[in-house]
């Protein structure tokens, strides 16, 4: 035996009975196999194919017995030749991947494994292989025919007329070279396209003619598939055949937390179109699945994603916002914040009694989310409790949450504030926001303060003044009345610069 | 690259070649320029393989040893060579190591004379790396594989498990999916080897178990033409088994009603036509949802579906056929016009068939696919019965690629009408026997499947 040829062998025999023992991801394998490969690939750099022949009990190569083991077990001549394989090529171009693929093929156990078709279904490229039928007795005869006199020109002219056809045309099948080029497109757009889709809309198909239990089944089954590999695309369009069925729950073997939280990566994938199918699925899940689909939220990194989840579960818990509810009690404050925006969009008639605990989150955008969410509601009463709250910005908002649904009590109070010595320390925005409430639910008497404060040393005598000359001046110009301009217009005759500059530059905006 | 490949570059840098000797002088630019583009394509196969061997056997042509497949894009070039090779009686061309272009620009000058002059310059030229050996005889040689054996072994093979196949769906018996897949893949590789041999099987029709013959025989036209327009062995072992599996939703629907020879009744005709949608679910049931079922399922649903949107079952407009289901819509009402039923007693001749194959194209059949079966059938397919000029009955063994109104035939009876066991002739090498017409073979009590046995 030539000595390359001999070491190609061995090395098949060890990671044959390697991979048996250890299994292909095993380092004692892969030490039997990667020199094996190596050889084999050597040896095809110069013969571009090494060819065996398979025997019984042993593998021949070019005349010369290579391979002989008459023990059963671990007899791999035996394996190939007993599924009818009678000869095996590996090619120039062989990969360790095909390699592998074959000595595994080859390993696997012998019961009811058929190495000839496991190895046709692997379509190797550089691996080729002969295969028999077994020896089966063909007796088959065809029948004879008697004979029986056949009207040649009576059957032409029935076909003629049956099948209007010109029995004379010419025929030249050649193909011209645009239709060459249609028939590889049609080809290429073909492997191209999945079956599945086609598969989706015939088994839809049939349902329209037949409800049969074999085609749920099987359009199920699909679902699944696509769920489990993400094609939300597929899934929504299989739910959307099977939705119309009755007693058929096609959704609730998705609704648990191990599949939801199995979407974790798909709400992050960089293509909008993925996501959009993936939302468009969810839509046929049910209040069931409300809990895990909250748990997922915290995942999401874009916030316009998260807020479309949120508006898809708002949806989901629109008669019932108990589950969502349940979750303002968490001790995640973004989880809570989830819950409070998600009632937002609800908007439950108890939604301030179900906000009411959350006045005092040590969470700020936790509170900001119960102002929102009261807002988006109408449901304005507690969030006037914010407006003493640490936080600047929280102040800010429910202002202008006030400012937005007039709430004429607050204006003493309010007014009282701008009164008081420490407005002034407060941020300009603040101080803004606050007269903008004063002018929302102000009356013709908030003029006349206004007014006041404008033209006079009324309240405190500090040169800080100037600010509330320009918030006067704001607020005036922000009621629009004749009556408020008037007081403006009148403003820039002052020998006051503070009060002339204030007027002129609210009156210009407002030109503008 | 490997041997497949390599041979289809081969074929298709000495075609240009050879047509330009037939045209210009040798000296011309075009024949230089194809000369020189041949010799820098076979530079570095030379360094591969040691020698480029061409051999033709029947009308098969192998490069070192491998069969090359007609294919849609190699086609003439590869009919080009064969015919060549014949009309030459060349059995085998090698082009070896160190081979010069002025030898190959001699060589291909030489290629374009008739038998007798190239027979004598070959004598005089006396290439030193070009190696031509001529057949002995006008008989054709020794088969290099033992093929005929082989791929009768395949279809029967494939016949019993396609009849186990519907007869245990029929009876509700459990099936066995392993095997059946098992015979698709010795179908695929059949195919390859000698697709004109296990076409010649597909003549075999069964009267009394027409459904099995039926849908293997679709099986393996489908085959032949998917190997013809270039289909992967992937995608073939798809497309045969969705041909096999065409008609599977039958074993729904009663026998007395699929063997019925009256003409049907409109609601037997719609109980009938439900066959398409049944098939979905007699897949689904027993193959499961792997993907050659998917592809499977799509063909068993549209196999009626026709090229200009009509056939059942309804579709709306948007839905098109995908090609394995237009490939088999041709290939089933090949078969099935070509097999004799109850309704149908006599059938229509093989070339009849063709013709209205032919004639549909557009409005029933995918117009490329049904000029690419045409091609594979040729005029006269594959089992026709003939009426020669010279009195003899002749039954239609092969095609010949190269003249696909010429075909070799097997003469079964001669000019004195008595049943023969005769000669084989090719029509295209004896221009002096014409085709009269086609004919039917049960006037001479002949059934043209017993030749291919
Ligand atoms: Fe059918
Ligand atoms: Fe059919």
């Amino acid at each position: 035996m030539k000595d390359d040829i001999a070491q190609i062998i061995l090395g098949l025999t060890k990671s044959f009975k390697a991979m048996q023992i250890y299994g292909m991801n095993h380092s004692s394998f892969r030490h039997f196999f990667e020199p094996f490969y190596q050889t084999t690939a050597e040896y095809l750099k110069t013969h571009n194919e090494i060819s065996f022949k398979v025997e019984k009990f042993q593998i021949v190569n070019v005349d010369q017995v290579v391979y002989k083991e008459e023990e059963m077990d671990m007899n791999i001549a035996f394996r190939l030749f007993k599924d009818g394989i009678r000869n095996i090529s590996f090619l120039s171009g062989l990969t360790s991947d095909e390699l592998l693929l074959f000595v595994d093929v080859i390993s696997r156990p012998t019961k009811d494994w058929d190495v000839a078709l496991g190895l046709w279904e692997c379509n190797f490229t550089h691996i080729t292989f002969y295969v028999i039928e077994a020896e089966e007795v063909l007796d088959y005869r065809v029948p004879d025919v008697p004979i029986q006199y056949v009207d040649y020109d009576e059957k032409l002219k029935q076909l003629i007329l049956r099948e209007k056809i010109d029995i004379d045309a010419v025929i030249v099948p050649d193909l011209d070279n645009q239709e060459v080029e249609n028939l590889k497109t049609s080809i290429s757009t073909e492997e191209k396209t999945a079956i599945l889709p086609v598969v989706i809309k015939t088994l839809g198909d049939y349902l329209q003619t037949e409800c049969s239990q074999e085609i749920i089944d099987g359009l199920i089954e699909i679902l699944e598939s696509c769920v489990n590999v993400k094609d939300f695309y597929n899934a929504r369009r299989i739910a959307y055949k099977l939705k119309d069925i009755p007693d058929v729950n096609f959704i609730e073997r998705f609704e648990n937390e191990t599949t939801i939280a199995s979407f974790k990566e798909t709400v992050n994938v960089p293509e909008d179109d993925v996501f959009n199918e993936f939302l468009a699925f969810i839509g046929f899940f049910g209040k069931k699945s409300i809990p895990f689909l909250m748990q997922l939220m915290p995942f999401i990194e874009r916030s316009d994603r998260l807020n479309a989840l949120r508006h898809r579960v708002a949806h989901m818990a629109m008669d019932d916002p108990a589950p969502v509810i349940a979750f303002l009690r968490s001790k995640e404050p973004g989880t809570v914040l989830d819950a409070v925006n998600i009632l937002g969009l609800i908007k439950p008639t108890k939604i301030a009694q179900m906000l009411d605990p959350l006045v005092y989150h040590p969470n700020r955008e936790v509170r900001l989310a119960v102002i929102d969410a009261l807002g988006n509601a109408e449901e304005i009463d507690i969030v006037t409790k914010y407006i003493n709250d640490p936080d600047v910005e929280v102040r800010i908002r429910s202002l202008r949450m006030l400012g937005k649904y007039k709430r004429p009590e607050i204006y003493p109070l309010l007014l009282e504030r701008i009164k008081k010595s420490s407005f002034l320390g407060l941020e300009f925005a603040e101080q803004r926001e606050i007269f903008s409430v004063l002018t929302a639910n102000a009356g013709e008497s908030f003029i006349n303060t206004m007014r006041e404060m404008l033209y006079k040393h009324k309240w405190f005598g500090q040169k800080k003044y100037r600010v509330m000359r320009r918030l006067a001046a704001l607020a005036l110009n922000e009621i629009g009345t004749e009556e408020s301009l008037a007081v403006l217009k009148k403003g820039t005759q002052k020998r006051n610069n503070d009060i002339r500059l204030a007027c002129e530059s609210v009156l210009k905006e407002r030109t503008k | 690259m490997n041997i497949y490949i390599a041979g289809k570059t081969v074929v298709a840098l000495l075609y240009p070649l050879f047509k330009a000797v037939q045209v210009y002088d040798i000296n011309n630019n075009v024949v230089i320029s194809s000369a020189q583009k041949f010799m820098s394509g076979i530079g570095e196969l030379l360094e591969t393989f040691s020698s480029l061997e061409f051999i033709r056997y029947r009308d098969y042509v192998f490069f070192n040893k491998q069969r090359l497949k007609y294919e849609i894009d190699s086609y003439s070039n590869l009919q080009f060579m064969n015919t060549q090779l014949k009309a030459l009686n060349i059995k085998s061309i090698t082009f070896k190591r160190g081979v010069t272009q002025q030898e190959v620009i001699d060589f291909a000058n030489i290629f374009k004379e008739d038998r007798a002059s190239f027979q004598k310059l070959l004598g005089e030229k006396n290439f030193q790396h070009i190696a031509i050996e001529l057949l002995k005889t006008e008989k054709e040689p020794e088969e290099p594989i033992e093929n005929g054996q082989m791929t009768k072994r395949t279809y029967f093979k494939a016949l019993k498990v396609t009849k186990n196949l519907m007869q245990n769906l029929w009876t509700g018996r459990p099936v066995d999916v392993k095997s059946s897949r098992r015979v698709i893949y010795g179908l695929v590789d059949s195919i390859s080897r000698d697709e004109f041999g296990i076409l010649a099987l597909t003549t075999i029709k069964n009267f009394d178990e027409y459904t099995f013959n039926h849908s293997l025989n679709v099986g393996i036209l489908a085959l032949a033409l998917g190997q013809r327009i270039g289909l992967d062995r992937k995608n073939l072992a798809r497309l045969g088994t969705s041909g096999i599996l065409h008609d599977i939703g039958k074993v729904e629907i009663s026998k007395e009603l699929i063997n019925k020879i009256q003409k049907l009744t409109d609601q037997e005709w719609e109980t009938l036509k439900l066959h398409s949608n049944y098939g979905v679910r007699e897949i689904l049931k027993t193959r499961g949802l792997d993907e050659t079922s998917m592809f499977a399922i799509a063909v068993a649903y549209q196999h009626h579906w026709n090229y200009d949107g009509t056939g059942y079952p309804l579709r709306e407009k948007e839905d098109e056929p995908t090609l394995f289901s237009r490939i088999v819509r041709i290939c089933d009402s090949y078969d099935a016009m070509t097999t004799a039923r109850g309704y149908q007693p006599v059938p229509y001749l093989p070339h009849f068939a063709l013709r209205v194959i032919w004639s549909n194209q557009n409005r029933l059949f995918d117009p490329i696919l049904a000029k690419v079966f045409t091609q594979l059938l040729g005029i006269y397919p594959v089992g026709s019965c003939l009426e020669l000029s010279n009195g003899e009955i002749g039954v239609v063994m092969r095609q010949n690629p190269s003249a696909i109104d010429m075909p070799n035939v097997k003469i079964v009876v001669d000019s004195n009408n008595n049943k023969i066991d005769g000669r084989m002739v090719d029509l295209a090498s004896h221009t002096e026997i014409k085709i009269i017409r086609p004919t039917y073979p049960q006037i001479y009590g002949v059934n043209p499947a017993a030749y291919f046995l």
